[in-house]
């Protein structure tokens, strides 16, 4: 409903199709407390959401836990904070990156803006390449057992 | 020593904004306690002009947590004015989502907002008054909550295709029903969320002895409880009829129609809150003080209806005399309903209705006023809406779950305060008190504040020795 900020969610979409078979794909308004225990359960997640920086770029940036606990209100919760609540509650945490996806329209509406079009294009092959690699180590890995 | 007024601004870990203010005599105690809600949605003004059709997705975004309480009861206010009688495959489907809903929004308020307090307690360090720290201290309790909460929102997912502001049931019922793997793949999943309850209840209750003072300062005083009841007083979340019942557990209406709930119940605004404050008109304002939510409806059901849960509200009952008084005793009532909600869903994903395409009454506007009342995580629910012959919104009454428990919430915090701030003196864990006050009613002050231009207002600035240096009023 908000133009760009649901660039997040179609590129969410593009992948699941993709590779629905070999993949868990979480979408929603806002990252939520309880994908804590999807995350302690994963060896790799992306993280994938618009930037609200002007002249953004298409950056994957490695994400680590987040070290001073806060309260939680299930409204909002950061990227590094839900990396904090699987490893404290769960134990485990996946090899986390964010995604950051250029966007410049947050206005009412459904389409994505030229920017976020481009960047949500390149973000899949992106996402379609490192989701190949990882999961071709991890075949080779059965294999070798 | 000159009066003094303390404040506390923003009250933390509750849904929404609000501050309170403590005012203290001369003598440095406590004279009066306010809660203020600070913020205004005005729903009930701007959904005029708007169709029918288009209301339980619009209201669904009354809030965040809650969304399809307003969803279900702005669709039942539809139901009303179309003049039909849904499929019972929709109002199966219907009493599902109502249940995970339950489930979810109790947990959040459990688990997250209130459980640091009780199992970590009310003076532990502020830094350490969360989820994290629970982790270390009763990790098995922080996955039961964050996992119950998943399980609540992944049934709503899986039912109407979203997690929040889903517009899946419409005037006439729902849009689609359960798909069979859907509905065994859900089912597979309850029986490890009770047993993960009962563990949780249980702890709960042993820890309970710590909490002799809070128990008997939070809210505990004589008030009506209000809530629905199906067939024999049953436990009920979706429909029935209105039971009100008094302190002493003693019924003082019964078989209320939820169509003539403005016959009953009215609403007053004070000028130092944008909450308005309902009460029960044949007693008065404010002696028809009432509450809702989790500690009224195990206050009026003569049963839960499942086994578990019936075990549960015996022991519950203990804690009173005819009816449970003490609003501390939300957080218990809040558990049992977790665990009644999910032996209800177990049952009702027994059943192979879920499945049916027939899920939708159609049919044109036959009445020109409607009311829908559903139950909502914190209490009974009103939508009352008046439309025009092409459905078209003409004046819309939302009477919210968190409003009805205002006049008990004000109530509450000077309690609270006057057992906790003594000589003009607190404590950091005095003031995370009174808070916990008001977060064991669970409000949700985003839902409960939907009018607009109506509320006088009064605009204090208060300076760093607590002198009022300036003030702004309008009638």
């Amino acid at each position: 409903m908000r133009g760009d900020d649901g660039v997040g969610w179609r590129i969410a979409d593009a992948v699941a199709h993709m590779w629905s078979d070999r993949i868990n794909v979480r979408t929603g308004q806002q990252l939520v407390p309880e994908w804590a225990a999807d995350l302690a359960e994963a060896d790799i997640a992306f993280l994938v959401d618009a930037s609200t920086r002007q002249r953004a770029r298409l950056r994957l940036l490695p994400l680590s836990p987040a070290d001073d606990a806060v309260v939680l209100d299930g409204h909002t919760v950061q990227p590094r904070q839900l990396l904090q609540l699987a490893e404290a509650v769960f134990g485990r945490r996946p090899i986390a990156y964010l995604l950051e996806v250029p966007a410049e329209d947050f206005e009412f509406g459904e389409t994505l803006s030229p920017v976020a079009s481009a960047g949500a294009k390149r973000a899949v092959r992106l996402l379609d390449r490192h989701i190949r690699s990882a999961l071709s180590v991890a075949d080779g890995d059965i294999h070798a057992e | 020593m000159s009066e003094r007024r303390i404040l506390i601004d923003p009250v933390t870990r509750i849904e929404g904004h609000a501050k309170i203010s403590i005012h203290l005599d001369a003598a440095g105690e406590v004279a009066d306690a306010r809660f203020h809600v600070t913020e205004f949605r005005g729903f009930e003004t701007f959904c005029e002009g708007r169709l029918l059709w288009e209301m339980p997705a619009l209201c669904a975004r009354v809030c965040g947590i809650c969304p399809i309480s307003h969803l279900l009861a702005s669709a039942k206010a539809g139901d009303s004015i179309l003049g039909v009688r849904i499929p019972v495959a929709a109002e199966k489907l219907r009493r599902l989502a109502n249940l995970a809903q339950i489930v979810q929004s109790h947990a959040l308020s459990f688990f997250h907002l209130s459980s640091p307090d009780l199992l970590l307690g009310f003076d532990a360090p502020p830094e350490t008054r969360n989820i994290f720290s629970l982790s270390s201290s009763h990790p098995d309790i922080a996955r039961a909550g964050i996992r119950l909460r998943g399980f609540g929102q992944d049934v709503l997912a899986d039912l109407t295709g979203k997690r929040i502001h889903a517009s899946w049931a419409v005037p006439g019922g729902v849009r689609w029903p359960l798909s069979p793997t859907t509905r065994a793949a859900l089912r597979a999943r309850v029986d490890e969320h009770i047993e993960a309850t009962q563990h949780v209840i249980g702890v709960y209750r042993s820890s309970l002895s710590r909490f002799e003072d809070e128990v008997r300062s939070f809210g505990t005083f004589p008030t009506y409880f209000l809530g629905l009841v199906g067939p024999e007083g049953t436990w009920e979340t979706y429909d029935g009829v209105l039971r009100l019942v008094d302190a002493q557990g003693n019924v003082a209406e019964a078989d209320i129609p939820p169509a003539a709930y403005a016959e009953y119940f009215g609403e007053a605004t004070e000028s130092w809150s944008y909450l308005k404050s309902p009460y029960y008109v044949p007693a008065g304002y404010p002696e028809g003080i009432y509450r809702v939510g989790p500690l009224a409806r195990l206050n009026i059901a003569s049963r839960m209806g499942v086994p578990l849960a019936d075990q549960e509200l015996a022991e519950f009952r203990s804690f009173g005399r005819g009816a449970v008084l003490g609003s501390f005793h939300f957080h218990y009532a809040r558990l049992i309903e977790i665990l009644a909600s999910l032996e209800w869903i177990a049952r009702l994903l027994e059943d192979a209705e879920l499945e049916s395409e027939d899920c939708r009454a159609e049919a044109g506007i036959n009445h020109l006023e409607g009311v829908g009342v559903s139950e909502a995580p914190r209490g009974t629910l009103f939508h009352h809406y008046r439309v025009d012959r092409d459905g078209v919104i003409q004046w819309v009454n939302l009477l919210i779950a968190t409003g009805q428990n205002n006049l008990a919430m004000q109530r509450t915090i000077g309690q609270v305060a006057r057992a906790f701030v003594r000589d003009g003196a607190f404590t950091e864990g005095a003031l995370n008190r009174i808070e916990a006050g008001i977060r064991a009613y669970d409000p949700c002050l985003s839902c409960s504040t939907h009018a607009v231009g109506k509320m006088p207002m009064l605009v204090e600035l208060v300076d760093s020795t607590g002198n009022v240096v300036d003030h702004l009023r309008r009638d």
